[in-house]
């Protein structure tokens, strides 16, 4: 099975889509952002790509029009905060169409975003809209975090009549692992273990699930064996996954680079508590913190979330006891 | 040749009526549902006329001021009226209300209730013709005031830059003797669309043959595949809209001063129905013809009314239905 790095896998996704479905158009950045790899997509596929003007509102709307035009859109954003341009177009037409007419319209748009801190990037161009946007019914969210998840998932996506947001990562790229040959599209809705373990659960998703194998690894040094879960997708939701590893660990440690307030952490955590299921300890989020993101490195590694935070964060659950 | 030779004129006066008499039914049973509601009287003529010049397979856009849109098109008053009293009887089930009318089969695609909301998504209609290399021209209705909201240069720059077959009518119904768009800071807003390049044209959205001139004009060019186009259709705003509660001013409209040749004062000069009217009369329509036609509508909007009150609401649970396709 060849190994391949994320970006690499990505952007072959992406150019096989296109060249086996003539319905597959990109608006915006093309994939081609300052910190990818130039693609050649523009020129194997000419009069697919629409990328000349810095207007994301328009390429969002124009992405759900061409959309229910019987087209299969992919808008690049690029940089997760540019998104917010085209809010009205992502939060308040795409996920409503559908609903506002009685499931007689859909709308199979997938919204791309380099979502969090890329490293420098600011308070402008570091943010995690994820969980605004889970915040919003009718999008489906998907955070791959392996190259053959992102293969996978983004064929699932551009499959689905509902409006998906495919949340990417910088700090993916350079990421390595196996895509079989044949990857075919992986369902939303399933999360996967990364690594069993009995001692505590860690959820994590997207460019925090590297960050939680490491934390994972160190951990296992102390005795302490972690179970890391990747939900891969936000909207469908793969609970039952992760309740079943909560009711044998009794632990729970959820990491995400969402913020502290209404992030993806705290909904992870609501969802699992509100079952009712035995904890042995409070759990604990490990998430951004709610503050914007500073632009000088030491400060910036101080607000998002890292192994080192998650290696503390499942210290403290393990060694807390709750008393009964 | 034009309008009057060319289209089945009953059915157009049908469809003026149509409008017409729904939305002043609508006002007067506006007790029977809630929220704002937008009524499209005094503006029949550009959907009409509008319409009458376009296919069937061209889509359209629209926004919270849609029922004539969607008449225009042939729409049933039946289920239109129900889903405005929220009734599960409706087109969508109670889950619009009046705001988001559009229906799909009539190639009525969007109505979105955020000002310029649907223009950038006419924009996606047009593009996918383009990629499609089909024949298809969109076209988005929009007001006035949404000339002021980004979308809208976005809108119009990408259909330039992109050469796609969009087709913008921009309805100002902001009247006469004051400027036509306060939010204005330029001299016009056809001239909006000349800043891109666009071609655009101001006609007389009261007069249904104008608009109908001015869309075969426009969509002989589009539906060559190229694009886009702008035609501001200006009307004197009808006196009974006083934001999101219109009122019946005075009362519901009279045929019989134009068909018996009176001389009309007031807004009524500006109504488009009446001069549709006026006009069918010197075309050789009889007045008695014209009334038949208004009888028939007024019976199946009625009709309409009266369904729409005896069919139940959806069940609450049926909130959670039709998030998802």
């Amino acid at each position: 099975m060849p190994r391949m790095r994320y970006l690499e896998a990505r952007n072959q996704a992406i150019a096989d889509l296109m060249a086996r479905d003539e319905r597959v158009i990109l608006l915006g950045g093309d994939f081609n952002s300052p910190f990818s790899e130039r693609n050649d997509l523009r020129q194997r596929f000419p009069g697919r790509v629409f990328d000349e003007a810095i207007s994301e509102m328009g390429y969002a709307g124009a992405a759900i029009g061409a959309a229910l035009g019987g087209m299969r859109p992919i808008v690049d954003f690029s940089t997760a905060s540019f998104m917010f341009n085209a809010w009205e177009q992502v939060v308040n037409e795409a996920p409503n169409l559908c609903y506002m007419s009685a499931g007689r319209i859909c709308v199979p748009v997938v919204f791309h975003i380099l979502a969090g801190a890329r490293g420098a990037g600011g308070a402008q161009h570091s943010h995690s809209p994820q969980s605004m946007l889970w915040n919003t019914p009718g999008l489906k969210i998907f955070v791959p975090s392996t190259p053959a998840d992102v293969v996978g998932l983004l064929q699932t996506a551009v499959a689905d009549p509902n409006p998906c947001v495919f949340v990417d990562h910088i700090r993916l790229f350079n990421e390595t692992g196996e895509v079989p040959e044949q990857q075919g599209p992986i369902p939303f809705g399933q999360a996967c273990i990364r690594r069993p373990g009995e001692d505590v659960t860690l959820v994590a998703c997207g460019a925090m699930v590297p960050q939680a194998m490491e934390a994972a690894e160190r951990l296992a040094a102390e005795g302490i064996e972690t179970e890391v879960i990747d939900p891969r997708t936000l909207v469908p939701f793969d609970l039952a996954t992760i309740l079943a590893s909560v009711e044998r660990t009794g632990r729970l440690v959820v990491a995400d680079e969402t913020h502290l307030s209404a992030g993806v952490a705290a909904e992870i955590i609501t969802r699992v508590v509100e079952q009712g299921v035995r904890l042995r300890s409070a759990p604990r989020r490990v998430a951004t913190l709610d503050v914007p993101i500073p632009y000088t490195p030491v400060e910036e590694a101080y607000v998002v979330p890292s192994a080192e935070r998650m290696v503390q964060a499942l210290r403290a659950v393990v060694q807390q006891e709750v008393a009964s | 040749m034009g309008f009057w030779e060319e289209t089945d004129v009953r059915e157009q006066w049908r469809r003026m009526l149509a409008i017409r008499r729904f939305e002043e039914a609508m006002i007067q049973h506006g007790d029977a549902f809630p929220g704002h509601r937008h009524v499209y009287i005094g503006q029949e003529a550009t959907a009409v006329g509008a319409v009458a010049a376009l296919d069937d397979a061209d889509p359209m856009v629209t926004t919270h001021r849609n029922h004539g849109h969607n008449l225009a098109r042939g729409a049933a008053a039946g289920p239109m009226m129900a889903e405005i009293f929220g009734k599960v009887t409706g087109f969508a089930r109670g889950k619009s209300g009046t705001f988001h009318i559009a229906l799909p089969e009539r190639n009525v695609v969007v109505a979105s209730a955020v000002v310029a909301g649907s223009l950038c998504i006419a924009l996606g209609l047009a593009l996918a013709a383009k990629c499609q290399g089909s024949r298809r021209v969109a076209v988005a209705f929009f007001g006035d005031g949404a000339v002021n909201e980004g979308t809208f240069h976005e809108t119009a720059n990408l259909a330039a830059l992109w050469d796609v077959p969009l087709l913008m009518i921009c309805e100002n119904n902001s009247g006469s003797g004051q400027p036509r768009d306060s939010g204005l800071a330029g001299p016009s807003i056809a001239g909006l669309a000349g800043a891109y390049g666009i071609p655009y044209q101001v006609v007389d959205g009261s007069d249904v043959a104008a608009v109908y001139a001015a869309v075969r004009r426009a969509v002989s060019v589009l539906r060559g595949q190229a694009g886009p186009w702008f035609i501001e259709a200006q009307t004197t705003g009808w006196p009974g809209n006083r934001g999101g509660w219109p009122h019946l001013v005075d009362g519901v409209t009279d045929l019989t001063p134009v068909l018996t040749g009176a001389t009309l004062t007031g807004w009524a000069v500006h109504d488009p129905v009446l001069k549709f009217a006026a006009a069918a009369l010197q075309h050789g329509w009889s007045a008695a013809d014209l009334q038949a036609v208004d009888r028939a509508v007024q019976e199946d909007i009625a009709q309409a009314v009266a369904q729409a009150q005896a069919a139940p609401y959806p069940p609450a649970e049926e909130a959670l239905a039709h998030v998802w396709a």
